[in-house]
């Protein structure tokens, strides 16, 4: 036989017995067929020996793994040639890219080549900013410096070339225990001489820690990658949380992998950084006393089991002090509380004084002096976290999941847990208090008038406020003690602990905010008549800016120290909402914020402000009341806005809070009694005041945006809005009954009417000061029934007034009041034959829809009332049948009346429909469907209503966004 | 600045990669022609557009197809000779060439890397995992898998064929009985044969 008639012959032997599957049936056949001859038998064997491991051998998908190897350039480049470079060994690796020790065959030296990862080569404006920025980082030439030689291209794999330097890391000398002082000392001074002449070239090194400084057997001390941090930064900003984890440094074999190196990085972050601003020089001095401390102690200055700990640490706590040798000398021990000092203003100001110090240890100078004990800052510090942590406790918390203290802001939806047929206000309804450690809110229980309630959030529940029903407007006094709020008229105040109301003076008008100074003046604002001044032991209200036609104010702030205040104003050709500041003492006004609303100034530096439904914050100068550099969305969405007032408070340590609502914004539906209901006006918007045209065609309505606030026909049948006012301080549109023209309110201004089809100006009907809000019409067009507010009895009157349309004109004669009362008629509206007055008022304590005859009978009788039993309010009537229907909580009732001998017979309320589901009506002509102002989000809102949500750490989150030191 | 520090700022580019389209027709007719010194030349001008192409196909996060090497080849080629199509005497020449030069281009790849040398710590990586994941014996790695190809080669050429053509080419067992000009079960049964051989030449006689 043949070798290769053998090798055939072991080939299908062997072949024939891979075709039997079971091993045992094999193994006899091999014998068989090797028929005794020892040696065949041997060599087949010694093949099927690896018939089990061949099934799975070599069937990769090649393409897919070479795909993978072919494509993994950084993975390693040991041994290649990378252009003049062998490369030798891998040396490190770190978030940039590995680095190999290379020889320069063209200059005969070592290097060390930092290859850079394959995001930079993909990108050329991100590549050539690199090596701009390289060649800056080149120019640095200092003995403890180790040298960036440059830029080096090989096959589309991008590497620094850097000077190599041999020996240990610092991070290796201090894992072998503390360094005594005689030789941590040079090593100190060499660093610090490496940062002075790089800081005075204004290079910084942004990532000093021990594993980039290396120390040579002669004692030589090498900085390394110096500025690095930065080139690898995306847009040269990048947050704190990207710096540490793609720091680009060399770090030990040992640490190259996972959590060691982020942390090795996080722990000598300066707090600056942390928090997301971008280094200065600084940044390295705090670094330079981290490393200086570790040397000395043998341990980091802060450390914790995450990037966040570590961070949270570094932000917070003292450094541990009592760690240091009883015997460090003082000057050792004031240089390091002057590089650790958190406050960057605070720190040791230039590296150059380090060094100094550091000299004068070298030569034994040294002035023993008290050293000072456990600071302050500490217990403050304390001190909040505890008042955090009671907060969470005391919470009765929907969901703590994402709670951690030390992470930089902490998130926290909570349902203020009100007791059923309790619901909070739609208005701004929620203030904290300075210290973040007590809410005080809006609710009312069983459709009631919202009254106050007082929760502090260790305690599990809340505490009506007594006395305080019918409550608007609260806000804080400056300790927090006290709640000042707008109530029956009046402004008042009541501790947050309860107690007496104390009634400080008049409401104004139109009250659209308040603060509480610490000098214990309150500013009001009134929409219509300026910003006031009131005592806060009570007294009368000065004015602090006289109202000017056509402008509005709201939301007044006095700043830090009293001497100015923030507020929001529209002006007479229609700018606005801005944001103003007034400054007391010279009464200098200027504009801050352009289209902005509901400012608050906190202490973190900033101004907080919402603008079309988004928050924003801008860095904030409290001396010079300037704004600094860009404004930044903070919250986009949240909190919601309503009439342009967002509705959010921010305590001044930092807690921010608002109310999950809908979004304020709404749509027209038309809503059948049955609870059907479909789209009038899909299109979104804050809406008011709807009021159907006579032919039922078209609606008129108030449509809001902002602080402004104008009257727009929409007609259904073209989808199309018809703006008939441009001011911003329209409301409360009526119809003419032949649907000519509409008669509506004109701020504080009086009445004005205008052309249903917007020819021609909006003209005044009534001039006055008092606010009239027009009504009903009679069915002969001839009498104007209207709500006018009364500024000395402070109550609501009905008032009628003819009018006549004549020339293209409509005049108004001689006002006359229809029914003088002392308790608060309002909506009056005329029935269709024009002989009964439907309204609402409140001489029983809550509103009740009452009907007189119109005009009003000499002898005072005529008067059928109240029609409604629990509560009644916004009475229409039906023009199809003998109805009368109006609103009682979120019901709709009807009242069937006929009328007999003269006097008005009504018969017990019913449901109309059991859920308006929306905030204003009008009636359909055919009396079966209501147009509805509906909020887009009722559904939600009703689920989520007494859900408040809180941003703990709120102005770290800010200063990350907005860095304003 | 200091005596003897070069800051070399402008790149470097490693000349070879920049050879002309031309110059990789001429390289790819030499070599079809028989003359091997054209493959050592054109070896590294695939490898180099190979790692873009492979760059590319990696970084796209959804992949509706595995990756063929064929068509990684082609498209190689492709771009290297500037030419929408490139003609081949036939199929099989091209898919010959396609196993040979991905072979090639692994194995210069490994061996550039250093992966001789045994025990290298860090330098061990991708590429032993990949044989870890084709053989039985991490250890194995892909020097000597070529290694014991070449002496395969030697004794039963053909079956040194099959398991580039299969291995390395990613073929189909009936796309390399077409190259080979044999059956599909000749393929198969070489297959099985030559994986046994390799691995006993690979791991050795447990004796």
């Amino acid at each position: 036989m043949t070798e290769a008639e053998r090798r055939q012959r072991v080939e299908d032997i062997c072949d024939d017995a891979l075709r039997r599957a079971e091993e045992d049936d094999r193994a006899a056949f091999v014998v068989i067929a090797c028929d005794g001859d020892e040696g065949l038998r041997q060599e087949v064997e010694a093949l099927l020996l690896h018939a089990q491991r061949a099934d799975k051998f070599l069937t990769a998908s090649i393409g897919e793994v070479a795909a993978n190897i072919l494509a993994d350039h950084c993975s390693s480049l040991a041994g290649r040639q990378f252009g003049v470079h062998q490369m030798l060994s891998l040396i490190g690796a770190g978030g940039m890219g590995e680095v190999y020790r290379a020889h320069d065959t063209k200059l005969n030296r070592d290097v060390a080549l930092k290859v850079l990862p394959e995001s930079f080569a993909n990108d050329p404006d991100r590549l050539a900013r690199f090596q701009r920025e390289a060649q800056v980082l080149a120019s640095l030439n200092h003995p403890n410096i180790a040298a960036i030689y440059g830029l080096q291209e090989c096959d589309g794999v991008e590497a620094l070339v850097l000077e190599f330097v041999e020996g240990p890391t610092l991070a290796d000398r201090i894992a072998r225990g503390p360094i005594p002082l005689d030789e941590a000392l040079p090593i100190a001074k060499q660093i610090a001489e490496a940062l002075e002449a790089a800081h005075e070239q204004g290079i910084i090194h942004r990532d000093l820690k021990p594993a980039n400084i290396k120390v040579r057997d002669d004692g030589t001390v090498k900085v390394l990658d110096f500025g690095l941090a930065r080139l690898t930064e995306p847009n040269g900003k990048a947050r704190a949380s990207e710096c540490v984890t793609q720091s680009p440094t060399i770090t030990s074999p040992a640490e190259a992998s996972g959590i060691g190196m982020i942390l090795g990085t996080a722990a000598y972050m300066a707090p600056e950084q942390a928090k997301g601003r971008l280094a200065d020089r600084r940044s390295d001095i705090w670094a330079f006393g981290c490393v200086l401390f570790e040397m000395l102690t043998g341990q980091r200055v802060f450390t914790g089991a995450t990037i966040s700990d570590t961070m949270a640490s570094v932000i917070k706590d003292d450094p541990p002090w009592d760690r240091l040798a009883a015997d460090t000398p003082v000057v050792m021990r004031r240089l390091l509380r002057r590089c650790l000092a958190k406050e960057v203003k605070q720190r040791l100001q230039a590296i150059g004084e380090a060094r100094i110090a550091i000299e004068q240890l070298l030569g034994g100078a040294q002035h023993e002096e008290e050293a000072s004990g456990p600071t302050r800052h500490h217990l403050r510090r304390w001190i909040a976290l505890a008042t955090l942590l009671a907060l969470v406790a005391g919470l009765n918390a929907g969901r703590l999941l994402k709670l951690n203290p030390n992470e930089a802001v902490v998130w926290l939806d909570v349902d203020l847990g009100l007791g059923p047929g309790t619901s909070l206000s739609t208005e701004r309804t929620l203030i904290i208090s300075p210290d973040g450690a007590r809410l005080v809110y809006l609710a009312s229980v069983s459709g009631g008038p919202p009254r106050l309630f007082s929760r502090r959030l260790d305690h599990p529940t809340a505490t009506e406020l007594q006395d305080t029903e019918g409550a608007s407007w609260p806000f804080f006094s400056p300790d927090g003690q006290y709640v000042g709020f707008a109530a029956r008229g009046k402004l008042n105040r009541i501790s947050v602990d309860g107690g007496p109301v104390v009634r400080l003076g008049d409401r104004p008008q139109f009250l659209s905010g308040a603060s509480w100074g610490e000098d214990s003046n309150i500013i009001v604002a009134d929409r219509l008549n300026g910003l006031g001044r009131i005592p806060a032991d009570g007294g009368a209200l000065a004015p602090v800016i006289a109202p000017e036609r056509g402008r509005t104010y709201a939301f007044p702030e006095i700043l830090p120290g009293g001497k100015a205040v923030l507020f929001v104003a529209t002006t007479p050709d229609g700018e606005g909402p801005n944001i103003e500041v007034l400054s007391f003492a010279d009464h200098h006004r200027k504009t801050l914020v352009r289209g902005a609303t509901t400012p608050h100034y906190l202490p973190s530096g900033h101004l907080l402000y919402g603008d079309k439904g988004t928050l924003f914050a801008v860095r904030f100068d409290v001396n010079r009341l300037e704004t600094r550099g860009t404004a930044v969305p903070v919250l986009n969405g949240t909190p919601p806005e309503r009439s342009g007032l967002f509705g959010f408070d921010v305590s001044h340590q930092g807690t921010l809070v608002y109310r999950k609502t809908g979004s304020g914004i709404m749509t027209v539906q038309w809503l059948e009694s049955s609870g059907a209901n479909k789209p009038l006006r899909a299109e979104p918007g804050i809406y008011a005041n709807p009021r159907l045209s006579p032919d039922g065609q078209r609606l008129a309505l108030t449509l809001i945006e902002g602080l402004r606030q104008d009257v727009w026909v929409y007609d259904e049948r073209r989808d199309s809005m018809t703006r008939l006012t441009t001011g911003g301080f329209y409301s409360h549109p009526i119809w003419s009954p032949d649907g000519q023209y509409l008669v509506f309110t004109a701020g504080g201004s009086g009445m004005f009417w205008a052309r249903a089809d917007a020819a021609g100006q909006p003209q005044f009907l009534t001039l006055n000061r008092n606010s009239q809000v027009p009504s009903s019409f009679s069915p002969d067009g001839k009498r104007l029934a209207y709500t006018e507010f009364n500024i000395l009895s402070r109550t609501n009157e009905i008032w009628t007034v003819p009018v006549e349309y004549t020339g293209g004109q409509l005049h108004a004669g001689t006002p006359e009041p229809f029914f003088a009362t002392d308790f608060n008629a309002a909506a009056p509206a005329f029935s269709p034959d024009g002989r009964w007055l439907a309204y609402q008022s409140s001489a029983s304590g809550r509103f009740e829809v009452s009907v007189q005859a119109f005009p009003a009978p000499a002898s005072g009788q005529g008067v059928k009332g109240p029609i409604s039993s629990r509560g009644g309010t916004s009475p229409v009537w039906s023009r199809s049948g003998r109805e009368l229907l109006y609103r009682s909580g979120d019901r709709i009732m009807t009242v069937r009346y006929t009328e007999k001998g003269g006097l008005f017979v009504a018969e017990e309320p019913r449901v109309w429909a059991a859920k308006l589901g929306g905030l204003a009506f009008d009636l359909a002509l055919d009396g079966k469907r209501l147009a509805v102002v509906t909020p887009v989000d009722s559904s939600e809102a009703d689920r989520t209503e007494h859900d408040v949500v809180f941003l703990f750490n709120f102005f770290d989150y800010l200063q990350r966004l907005v860095p304003s030191r | 600045m200091a005596p003897g520090r070069r800051i070399s700022l402008g790149k470097h580019t490693n000349e070879v990669a920049t050879a002309s389209p031309g110059t990789v027709t001429e390289l790819l007719r030499a070599w079809s022609d028989g003359d091997d010194r054209a493959l050592e030349r054109l070896v590294p001008l695939v490898e180099a557009e190979l790692r873009r192409l492979a760059r590319g196909y990696m970084r796209r996060e959804r992949r509706e197809h595995t990756l063929q090497v064929t068509a990684l080849v082609n498209e190689a080629f492709l771009r290297l000779t500037g030419a929408r199509q490139l003609r081949w005497q036939d199929r099989a020449h091209f898919l010959g060439i396609t196993a040979r030069l991905m072979r090639r281009v692994l194995v210069d790849h490994a061996r550039a890397r250093g992966y001789e040398k045994r025990g290298g710590g860090l330098q061990k990586m991708t590429l032993d995992e990949l044989v870890a994941a084709v053989a039985p014996d991490p250890a194995l790695n892909l020097l000597d898998l070529d290694r014991a190809l070449e002496t395969l080669a030697t004794v039963d050429p053909r079956k040194s064929q099959v398991i580039e053509l299969r291995f390395f080419g990613g073929l189909s067992v009936d796309e390399t009985a077409v190259v080979l000009q044999v059956s599909a079960d000749t393929v198969k049964r070489d297959w099985r044969l030559a994986k046994l051989w390799l691995l006993r030449e690979l791991e050795g006689d447990p004796k």
